[in-house]
């Protein structure tokens, strides 16, 4: 409770500073402010649970998952005084939007009440579709924003149409209630709550981009300010993969196997079709899309086995995930910090002649994505295949092929650091001015390293 | 333990040094490490049928992986060769200046522990993490340094070998998750798993196709022959002298006890696979102009013999196929490097190219030859020993393969001995003058194996007997089981 309303007023602190000149000390207050919310954070899930009046819960589930997500929103800020540079003025909106979404993560993962959860995919969303169009005067950061908005208010029409017939099933938003309802009348349960939960599954697909609800994502990913898309592919992904696993952790009762047929049918083709289209791409941030879409197809794997194990197994993927994304982008930034030459493959033609550091870092971060042992992107994997494999083994099977078919792609940008010559004409040199940058790689650098070899000090 | 540690260690120092002092250092790690090997070789009980120096400590708790490392005969040998095979590589890369020297050789010393650490692991899922981390330095290591073409090479050599990783991973857990009570991923729980022979043969395919990717067996060998052929002379020499031991350990030790209740019949359809790549290979090595193109078909028939000989399961085939194992590693690094040699001098691998070279090098002509005669397994030299059990061991599965794999002792004879008329006698080309004396490395590189491959060849028991309790064992836990 107290994080959220440290990040609540920091948001409005930042959006003020910004007005009065402050532009410059932002940057740091923000990463103090996150800071602080992340000990507080931790300092409050020492007194056990919190329950605010059956609205929002507070438990080690939800302290997991606000943790992922200010971390690495912690990491995206630490970049922000260089990452804005296309429009400086604006510096402070940015941030404070940004601090805004994370208080709609907040409500998004500690929901025990539907209208907190439709509230909180609102206040994640809203700043968003601002954020991805901050770049004003490129047309595709503004066709992004575009396009992000229609699609995610499409979603929250299916979401709150969801919620409505559920609602007229079981007169409650109340989850607790939601769920005794559906243990005691399963049997006599109109086919209207079937209906319900499905629109509501579609709604939070749209949200992280699964098959088939991800084609705004690719072109939202490649407009949008590379700050941006790694807080998108990141935040934005563990907020609404941890509202989903909590919706089905509570209404586990409800879903029959019908349903869970559909997540299964729904991971394969994300997997499949991410991997055989991101193969195709030419531009590297939009095939980062289609990675990151994939990825959510590998997790979906995981929620289709609840037990006790599930929650540390996508929070443990969502922290390799998010470390090895926030470092590849913190890497294209240090490449292309103005956003002008394009992101090609070439960009990375010899980097390992050019600049090591970040050549290895993103190496190794494209490798822990791969799920190349001893990586924890590897640990995350196999978790997930050991969970599903005893009762889905098609889909382990799949899984495994879209995994081979996903080293062409990240090994691509491998062999062009390595491999290739440097490229007289795209020379997108490292400034390395950016300290930040390089302090926010080696962070990623160091974490995936120490996770990959004792995995165990996360203590999940 | 230590065997791991050292070589990592070594890797991460020698990026801090420049050229020269990285060659001291990689060379002298590489000792220490060979001298280790030799101290636990001294302090291992060939006489006991168990795991020794066993050790365990756990990792990730959750995943069932514990770091559980442990040596019996097989692994042992295995090891000696690793380590050895180790010092002649980095020896050999003495007159090489690549760019990047350090890198490369922090390479080679990151691969060798990940091989030690194949060949100790006693747990599956740890067994599959070092398999992976020795696939890495590999990759680099051809697609920096490699030759023409390599970019499309070692991405079709790494997809290919990936695949094969994750149907081994796949068939791991499938096994992990039969295992008895609190399932585990210790080798000793997981060769006591309950499958029904259905679900063993499942395992034992997947198993043998990501093993036989790695060896590489007929069908599986595409990626071979351009790989090896592109690949810096180093590369090529830990992928064939080393690197497809794996492949052959990981049938003894983990294939074959796992998937202990599949039908035998399987293993005839891998063995038919195995024969038939014998003389395919060798029919090709015929036909190939390029010294190194050459040596690597004949590596696909050799090794095609050793796994039809393996696989008959029996306790010649075994004891042939590890001995083999160990001599075809030492004997393909000389012919590799030999192939480097005249490469370096003469900037050409045509065999039409060149000729009359005896002349100009007695000493390397020497050496070349007691090489090459170990290679057709002459007696006297190590060849004979193991290609001898391993045939006995084929003749005694089936008549007809037996006679089959026999043909490759004449056609290895005629590919070989074709290669060396051609090179070393036949017309004199311009540029035989060039190959002028050989450096001290290549003389102690050279002369190191031709002393293995006569002591290996005149003493064989010396390998045998440091495995044979561990075979015996192996058949041991397998009896009643297997409905061969």
């Amino acid at each position: 409770m107290k994080t959220l309303v440290l990040l609540f007023i920091s948001g409005i602190f930042s959006l003020f500073g910004g007005i009065f000149g402050l532009k410059k000390i932002l940057p740091l207050f923000a990463t103090v402010a996150l800071a602080t919310a992340l000990g507080y954070l931790f300092y409050d899930s020492n007194y056990g649970l919190e329950n605010l009046q059956n609205m929002l819960i507070f438990d080690n589930y939800s302290t997991t998952f606000i943790a992922i997500a200010i971390g690495s929103t912690l990491l995206i800020t630490l970049m922000s005084a260089k990452g804005y540079s296309y429009n400086p003025e604006s510096i402070g909106d940015i941030i404070g939007l940004m601090f805004f979404v994370l208080c709609g993560v907040v409500c998004m993962v500690s929901f025990n009440n539907m209208v907190m959860l439709f509230l909180g995919i609102e206040i994640v969303s809203i700043p968003l579709y601002v954020m991805v169009g901050s770049n004003r005067n490129n047309l595709r950061s503004n066709e992004a924003a575009l396009k992000y908005f229609i699609m995610g208010a499409f979603a929250t029409g299916f979401l709150l149409f969801g919620m409505a017939l559920i609602y007229g099933a079981t007169r409650s938003f109340d989850l607790d209630v939601i769920r005794s309802f559906s243990a005691t009348a399963l049997q006599t349960s109109p086919t209207y709550v079937s209906i319900g939960l499905l629109f509501i599954t579609v709604a939070f697909a749209f949200k992280i981009a699964a098959a088939p609800f991800h084609y705004w994502s690719p072109d939202v990913y490649q407009g949008s300010p590379t700050l941006v898309t790694a807080f998108m592919a990141t935040v934005v992904k563990t907020a609404g993969l941890g509202a989903f696993l909590k919706f089905i952790i509570y209404l586990s009762p409800m879903l029959g196997s019908d349903w869970y047929l559909i997540i299964a049918i729904m991971s394969a083709a994300t997997m499949l079709f991410a991997n055989i289209v991101a193969v195709m791409q030419d531009d590297f941030k939009r095939m980062m899309a289609y990675s990151s879409i994939s990825h959510v197809g590998y997790v979906l794997m995981a929620l289709l086995t609840v037990n006790k194990e599930t929650q540390s197994i996508v929070a443990f993927y969502l922290i390799a995930y998010s470390l090895a994304t926030i470092g590849i982008f913190a890497c294209v930034l240090l490449l292309n910090p103005d956003h002008n030459k394009g992101n090609g493959f070439a960009m990375f033609n010899g980097l390992g002649k050019r600049s090591p550091i970040i050549a290895v870092i993103l190496t190794i971060c494209l490798l822990s994505l791969s799920g190349i042992p001893p990586l924890p992107g590897f640990f995350a994997k196999f978790s997930i295949f050991k969970q599903a494999i005893s009762d889905h083994l098609w889909l382990v099977l799949v899984a495994i092929c879209s995994s081979a078919i996903s080293i062409y792609y990240y090994f691509r940008a491998i062999t062009a650091m390595f491999f290739n010559k440097p490229d007289e004409t795209i020379i997108a040199q490292p400034t390395d001015k950016n300290i930040a940058g390089y302090v926010v790689i080696s962070i990623t650098f160091v974490a995936l390293l120490l996770i990959g070899v004792f995995p165990q000090i996360i203590g999940l | 333990m230590v065997l791991i540690i050292i070589p990592f260690i070594a890797s991460l120092l020698a990026l801090f040094f420049k050229d020269k002092l990285a060659k001291v250092l990689a060379l002298t790690a590489s000792v220490v490490q060979l001298i280790t090997n030799f101290v636990l070789l001294s302090g291992f009980d060939l006489k006991a049928n168990a795991f020794q120096y066993f050790s365990s400590y756990t990792w990730f708790n959750s995943l069932g992986l514990n770091f559980t490392s442990g040596i019996d005969g097989i692994a042992m040998v295995m090891l000696l060769l690793t380590n050895l095979a180790s010092v002649l590589i980095i020896l050999s890369s003495w007159d090489n200046n690549y760019a990047s020297m350090t890198k490369f050789l922090s390479l080679v010393l990151l691969m060798q522990g990940a091989l030690n650490g194949v060949f100790l692991s006693m747990n599956g899922l740890m067994f599959y993490i070092f398999w992976e981390l020795a696939l890495l330095p590999i990759y680099f290591i051809v697609g920096i340094w490699g030759g023409e073409n390599r970019i499309k090479i070692t991405f079709k050599f790494f997809i290919y070998t990936f695949l094969g990783s994750l149907l081994m991973l796949l068939a791991l857990i499938f096994v992990y998750l039969h295992t008895p009570g609190d399932h585990s991923f210790e080798w000793d729980q997981m060769i006591i798993a309950q499958m029904t022979g259905w679900e063993s043969t499942l395992v034992l395919w997947a198993f043998f196709i990501a093993f036989a990717i790695k060896m590489p067996i007929f069908p599986f060998h595409t990626w071979q022959a351009d790989t090896y052929s592109v690949a810096p002379a180093q590369g090529t020499m830990l992928l064939s002298g080393i690197m497809l031991k794996m492949g052959i350990f990981g049938m003894i030790r983990w294939m074959y006890p796992m998937a202990k209740n599949a039908c035998g019949c399987n293993y005839n359809i891998f063995i038919i696979l195995a024969v038939i790549g014998i003389i395919y290979a060798a029919i090709i090595a015929i036909k190939q102009n390029d010294i190194k193109r050459v040596i690597a078909w004949s590596s696909v028939s050799h090794v095609g013999l050793i796994a039809a000989g393996i696989m008959t399961w029996n306790k010649e085939g075994l004891q042939g196929g590890i001995l083999q194992s160990f001599n075809h590693g030492i004997n393909v690094i000389g012919l590799f490097f030999i192939a480097e040699i005249i490469e370096r001098r003469l900037k050409t691998r045509e065999l039409t190219q060149m000729g009359g070279l005896a002349k100009y090098s007695r000493g390397f002509s020497f050496l070349f030859m007691v090489i090459m005669l170990g290679s057709v397994a002459v007696p006297f030299t190590n060849g004979f020993t193991g290609e001898f059990l391993l045939l006995n061991a084929t003749f005694n599965y089936h008549v007809i393969l037996g006679v089959v794999s026999g043909l490759t002792i004449i056609f290895c004879a005629v590919y070989m001995l074709r290669v060396y008329q051609l090179a070393m006698f036949g017309p004199e080309k311009d540029n035989g003058i060039r190959i002028g004396k050989l450096s001290w490395s290549e003389f102690v590189t050279l002369g190191l194996i031709v002393v293995l491959v006569l002591a290996i060849g005149i003493f064989p028991n010396w390998i045998l007997n440091i495995s044979e309790t561990s075979v015996d064992g192996l058949l041991n836990i397998m009896k009643g089981g297997k409905t061969l």
